[in-house]
């Protein structure tokens, strides 16, 4: 039996096993210890942590000298005890995980209807929007493919859909992270922490001229594809992944680079009778369903690899 | 001389971790336990197979081991909905 089965499973009863009269939830540093009273120094770190600034300015020497530990050390502790602060400008990155549908998925019938949804908005060759259903379903399977090609949405002109395109993606993909002119250390700390799919719109204002954010898609699109870059006060060097999935939208063409390494999808303007349905954000349900499908029907399909990787090494 | 090549019996992952939860779903276990369990095993198995195969697979063990008739008389509904709530990773005792 497969030991990682065994812990899993033993987890999964931890998590559901019936615990009379539990206690509610507590501060990570009030946890009691052995004994099952609660360590004096995790109470003091509680108690710091929840001072004012000023307080706690106050406080922070006699504290550390009490506990017979580094000042500096001390406003680690607290600092990782307080509530995370929400004061910053901007706010907190949260990317949409669509919840896996509850029944069994058809695979064929997703992309059909993938590819349907698609034209439903954008004006687009058939072919084009097969290859943006693929795109969408491969971005949930980022951990079982090598190689992940930029989607590359290119019209002559402006008013050909694109920006449209894009956004019905960013209601379909895993994680969608919709950006125009994002900084090349945005790009690849949020990989490295979240592997978003990003959705680069307004890409001939600056892709042309940026070569540093060129480098980093160039890179992305192979697993293992990193940055290195020094962090913290001591310039310690890590390691920055940046494989990703990415759709790129620009009029014009892509820089020769990248170029080699999409799926064209090329856009034109809608003749006078051709009719879509428009796009609008309040009206997403559709696109919803189709992405928790698309959840569950990526989960099955890794779920199928791995059984029959499984199955062809017992073979061997 | 070298041993012949013998195959490996071709055993199922999802049939290897059904053998080792049959034995925690005993009928002699109070039917809470059980449940639990039961909702625990598919957690833990739902990368193994299919969610449709491994539905059935659970079905099928529930019934093995008497559990689907200790339940009474709702327990298609209630079997179907835990172990749904556990391909979905979702606690339904919470």
């Amino acid at each position: 039996m497969p030991a990682e089965f065994e812990q899993k499973f033993r987890e999964a009863q931890e998590r559901v096993a019936p615990q009379p009269n539990a206690p509610g939830p507590q501060r990570r540093s009030a946890k009691p210890n052995g004994s099952g009273k609660a360590d004096p120094t995790d109470v003091e770190i509680a108690r710091l942590a929840e001072l004012s600034a000023v307080q706690y300015e106050r406080e922070r020497t006699g504290a550390a000298e009490r506990l017979g530990i580094r000042v500096s050390i001390l406003d680690r502790l607290v600092a990782a005890d307080r509530e995370p602060d929400d004061s910053k400008q901007g706010r907190a990155l949260k990317l949409h995980e669509p919840e896996p549908w509850h029944e069994a998925v058809n695979g064929t019938e997703l992309l059909n209807n993938l590819s349907a949804v698609i034209r439903q908005h954008v004006v687009m060759p058939d072919h084009a929007a097969d290859t943006a259903a693929l795109w969408v379903v491969s971005t949930y399977l980022l951990d079982v493919f090598g190689i992940t090609p930029r989607l590359a949405v290119t019209s002559p002109e402006k008013g050909c859909g694109k920006t449209t395109l894009l956004d019905v993606l960013s209601h379909l993909v895993w994680r969608p992270l919709p950006t125009a002119n994002a900084t090349v250390s945005a790009i690849f700390r949020v990989v490295e922490m979240l592997r978003p799919t990003l959705l680069i719109d307004e890409g001939d204002t600056f892709l042309s001229e940026n070569q540093e954010l060129r480098g980093i898609l160039n890179t992305g699109h192979r697993r293992g594809g990193s940055v290195t870059r020094t962090v913290g006060e001591d310039f310690e060097p890590r390691a920055f992944s940046t494989y990703s999935a990415c759709a790129i939208s620009l009029i014009g063409k892509l820089p020769a680079t990248i170029a080699d390494r999409s799926v064209p999808i090329d856009l034109r303007r809608r003749r006078a009778d051709e009719t879509i349905e428009p796009f609008r954000f309040d009206r997403t349900d559709h696109l919803d369903r189709l992405a928790r499908m698309d959840a569950l029907g990526c989960r099955q399909c890794r779920a199928h690899s791995r059984r029959r990787a499984g199955r062809a090494e017992r073979a061997v | 001389m070298r041993a012949p090549f013998r195959a490996l019996p071709a055993v199922g992952l999802l049939d290897q971790a059904m053998a080792y939860v049959r034995p925690h779903l005993d009928p002699s276990i109070p039917v809470c336990l059980r449940v639990r369990t039961l909702w625990a095993a598919v957690v833990a198995a739902r990368d193994l197979g299919v969610s449709d195969v491994i539905e059935a697979e659970f079905i099928q063990l529930a019934n093995d081991t008497e559990l689907r008739r200790d339940l009474g008389r709702h327990a298609d509904d209630d079997l179907h909905h835990v172990i749904r709530w556990a391909l979905l990773d979702r606690n339904p005792f919470a």
